[in-house]
């Protein structure tokens, strides 16, 4: 008889190799591949013992919870699915809300991994509301596992090996970070045969979606932000503003600008995307003159990135729209900073504390505040309180960022009108960024 | 250490060494001077300065490099009137409440909270973010000479290039006993065949933690320096993805004068021996029963013996404990939903036997299988 077993990761067949249809046959299979070594068990009607699981099942759960019409059919397709695929939709659709009747559907254990400390705080109130039962977690100094767990992907992925069977069920909040190879590992590691994963955005290559659909399951469902705006989400409008730089900064931008056109052109060097990029960026280390081009272009897009005819702008729109609740994003602390400083207004970067940040966003909750600044961590994963207006002064030229950061606004409220104002320096390579940033 | 991507190296067919400077360098009289003049100003504008410095034609290497040397030598401060945490707080607040679009707007709020908290405008507004890293004030620097800085510069590029090593060997004249032992510290010390006996060669334990390393490899640095007559021959492994090694050699007649440890980097250690504190003989918990059949004497006897070694046990009634023991013991409980857990905590903190001490502490346990699986309820 084949016995089943978890070890490290993987899965043992003892008794035997497996004969799964494209693979060589083996004895041992990543842990992701469970459910097709049972389902190829079963199909062959071998006599098999199961041991991989050692999980506890969670009292019985029955939430009061309704699905939208977007929601249920979401979670029909994902079951149609086996119970494993990717659910995409815009920030503010209610993705957790699935994620909780998904667990009320399979009645099983499941970890919930979710990209930072404060969501786990977030998604285990949401469980312990819904499903009227303790909730474990794990990481930012939790260490509590019980039948229903939340962890960040840092601390699933370091306890892989302990925790990879303890779980029938994973629900991979933010399923695009998986792209990190770290975290690919949960889901390479976890024997879980049942997978859900949720995002606003999704990469887009061929390769990636191959991999997502191999270790946790195709795009059962996905809806863009406007498909809902207006009826679950905001109507919200997007108005791209170019503001043209001003005569002093047009002649540094084209000086800087030149410089580094000059050096690739010298060098015959094409930069066609991401990965060329990079690579001029590792002979910068090495070559004097590429250094100089790097800064050069740096330099330029500072210019692009953070001109004043755009702080003039932004002033102009928070003087006309006083009482809005307004979010700001930029893509330097620099800025964020300055902004603070000269305007008053409280500022989120990657270095304000955790206390500080959750009363800024409490103030801004109960209406003490109105606008805040930031760069890139309110793009995603933390639960920041209904806003009406973004300001985006500048960004990456990627499209996920721009996605995240319009859903910050997109939370309905009765005869609400979301506006996100995307500030874009004219005739210069920011404009190229904006324009790849929109495309979907 | 310095960091790896301020490292500058030279290579040639099979050796690779750092490039040294020598004791002109106007660089390095620049970079003082910077940091001279930038005592009693922000820490963000030294840091402008020094980019600039990288615009001069100079390696950028170079400059971050000596940099780093200059900033051990530099003390920072957080100068701010007011708490930053709260003139943040309060001036936002206030802000909240209107639109600061215009200079005067802010200086209107500045004043109503500066009022409030007592302070002038002016120290409310420095406040304000003083705690941000650029904000620091330079408060005081330690200027070396151009040709100290020099040779500490080219001691620290050493040092970071040493840690990449597969193998170092050292001789020296005499030998030197906490030589070896700082290079024992590295990986497993040989003695290599044909040597003398004040040749040390150390095979590099193999780590990812290249900077742990680093600081292994300056105390052993350090230490060679200071015995004299010393040679050093390292196989290198460096950049890690390089798939050619390298041979470095270094001699104290030729590269002796090139460096030296900044004084500044060596911390002053003043050992203070604990006194040891006296540990219970039997340890922090005793299962009476247990004990008294392995010493072979009755659990009354055993008592008395505990009683006269003075160490103050609660007895759960078979079971002593040390108090602090037992608050340990009931905090890691706490969590604990199943035998298996509740075992492996409990060993973790040294109870070997545990289930006596489970039962003492009141704990029930629901039997199931496997056993490792049954519920333990809290009393």
């Amino acid at each position: 008889m084949i016995i089943l077993h978890y070890l490290r990761g993987r899965v043992k067949v003892e008794g035997g190799p497996i004969y799964l249809d494209t693979l060589k046959p083996s004895e041992e299979f990543p842990a992701y591949m469970y459910h097709e070594v049972v389902r190829h068990l079963k199909a062959s009607g071998e006599e098999y013992r199961d041991e991989v699981l050692r999980d506890e099942a969670p009292p019985h759960i029955a939430t009061s919870l309704e699905l939208r019409d977007y929601q249920a059919e979401a979670l029909k397709e994902w079951k149609e699915e086996d119970c494993r695929g990717i659910v995409v939709l815009p920030t503010g659709a209610g993705k957790t809300i699935l994620a909780v009747k998904a667990v009320e559907e399979l009645q099983c254990s499941t970890l919930v991994v979710v990209p930072t400390v404060v969501l786990v705080d977030q998604w285990r109130q949401v469980l312990e509301d819904s499903l009227k039962q303790r909730v474990g977690a794990i990481g930012g100094g939790h260490d509590e596992i019980r039948p229903i767990t939340v962890a960040t992907y840092d601390s699933a992925s370091l306890r892989g090996s302990s925790l990879g069977n303890m779980f029938r069920f994973l629900v991979l909040d933010e399923v695009h970070h998986l792209a990190a190879p770290t975290y690919r590992r949960i889901a390479l590691r976890y024997a879980a045969p049942y997978r859900l994963g949720l995002t606003a955005t999704l990469q887009s290559d061929e390769d990636t979606r191959d991999m997502y659909e191999e270790i946790v399951g195709p795009v059962v469902y996905s809806l863009a932000p406007e498909h809902l705006a207006g009826t679950h989400l905001a109507d919200y409008v997007v108005k791209t503003v170019k503001l043209p730089l001003s005569p002093q900064e047009r002649q540094e931008y084209e000086h800087q600008y030149q410089i580094y056109r000059g050096f690739l052109r010298s060098r015959n060097i094409r930069i066609r995307g991401s990965r060329d990029y990079l690579m001029f960026v590792r002979r910068s280390a090495r070559d004097p003159e590429a250094r100089r081009a790097l800064i050069a272009r740096n330099r330029a897009m500072d210019l692009a990135l953070n001109s004043g005819s755009k702080i003039a702008y932004m002033k102009s729109l928070l003087k006309a729209n006083p009482e809005e609740k307004t979010l700001i994003f930029t893509s330097h602390n620099k800025l964020v900073y300055r902004l603070s400083r000269e305007l008053l207004i409280p500022a989120i970067t990657h270095v304000t504390a955790r206390e500080e940040r959750e009363q800024i966003l409490a103030r801004f909750r109960d209406g003490s505040y109105r606008r805040i600044v930031t760069s890139r961590v309110l793009d995603e994963g933390v639960d920041v309180p209904d806003a009406s207006m973004a300001i985006i002064i500048s960004g990456s030229g990627s499209s996920r960022q721009f996605i995240q950061r319009l859903g910050r606004i997109l939370r309905k409220r009765p005869g609400k009108q979301a506006v996100l104002y995307e500030l874009v320096s004219a005739d210069t390579a920011e404009t190229h960024m904006s324009a790849r940033r929109r495309q979907r | 250490m310095l960091p790896t991507e301020h490292l500058r190296v030279h290579r040639r067919g099979e050796t690779i060494r750092p490039i040294y400077l020598g004791e002109e360098n106007s660089m390095s009289k620049t970079l003082i001077a910077v940091y001279a003049d930038h005592v009693g100003r922000r820490r963000g504008d030294l840091m402008e300065a020094l980019s600039d410095c990288e615009d001069l034609g100079y390696d950028y290497r170079l400059v971050r490099g000596l940099a780093s040397v200059l900033e051990s030598r530099t003390i920072f401060a957080v100068g701010a009137s007011v708490p930053p945490l709260t003139a943040r707080s309060e001036v936002f607040k206030e802000a909240g409440t209107r639109v600061v679009t215009t200079e005067a707007d802010r200086v209107e709020a500045l004043k109503v909270v500066a009022g409030k908290l007592g302070v002038e405008a002016t120290q409310l507004d420095a406040s304000l973010y003083a705690d941000l890293e650029e904000e620091q004030k330079v408060v005081e620097f330690k200027a070396p000479s151009p040709g100290e800085l020099n040779r500490f510069y080219n001691y620290v590029q050493t040092v970071a290039l040493l840690a990449y090593s597969r193998r170092i060997t050292l001789s020296t004249e005499k030998r030197d006993e906490y030589l070896a032992s700082l290079a024992g510290a590295l990986g497993n010390v040989e003695a290599p065949v044909g040597m003398g006996p004040n040749t040390v060669s150390v095979s590099m334990k193999p780590t990812n933690r290249i900077s742990m390393r680093g600081s292994k490899v300056d105390e052993l640095m350090a230490r060679l320096l200071k015995v004299g007559g010393w040679t050093l021959e390292a196989v290198i492994h460096y950049p890690s993805n390089n798939k050619r090694q390298g041979m470095l050699t270094l001699s104290h007649d030729v590269h002796g004068g090139l460096l030296e440890r900044d004084p500044a980097e060596e911390e002053t250690v003043i050992e203070i021996v604990p006194r040891k504190k006296r540990s219970p003989p039997h340890g922090d918990i005793i299962v009476l029963e247990e004990l008294a059949a392995r010493r072979g004497v009755t659990e009354d006897r055993l008592l008395n013996e505990i009683k006269e070694e003075g160490f103050k046990y609660v007895d759960l009634g078979g079971v002593l404990v040390i108090s602090e023991k037992l608050k340990e013991l009931r905090d890691a409980l706490k969590s604990v939903e199943t035998l298996g857990e509740a075992g492996s905590v409990l060993r973790s903190l040294g109870a070997s036997n545990f289930m006596p001490i489970l039962e003492a502490l009141g704990y029930t346990v629901e039997w199931r299988k496997p056993r490792d699986t049954s519920r333990v309820y809290r009393p």
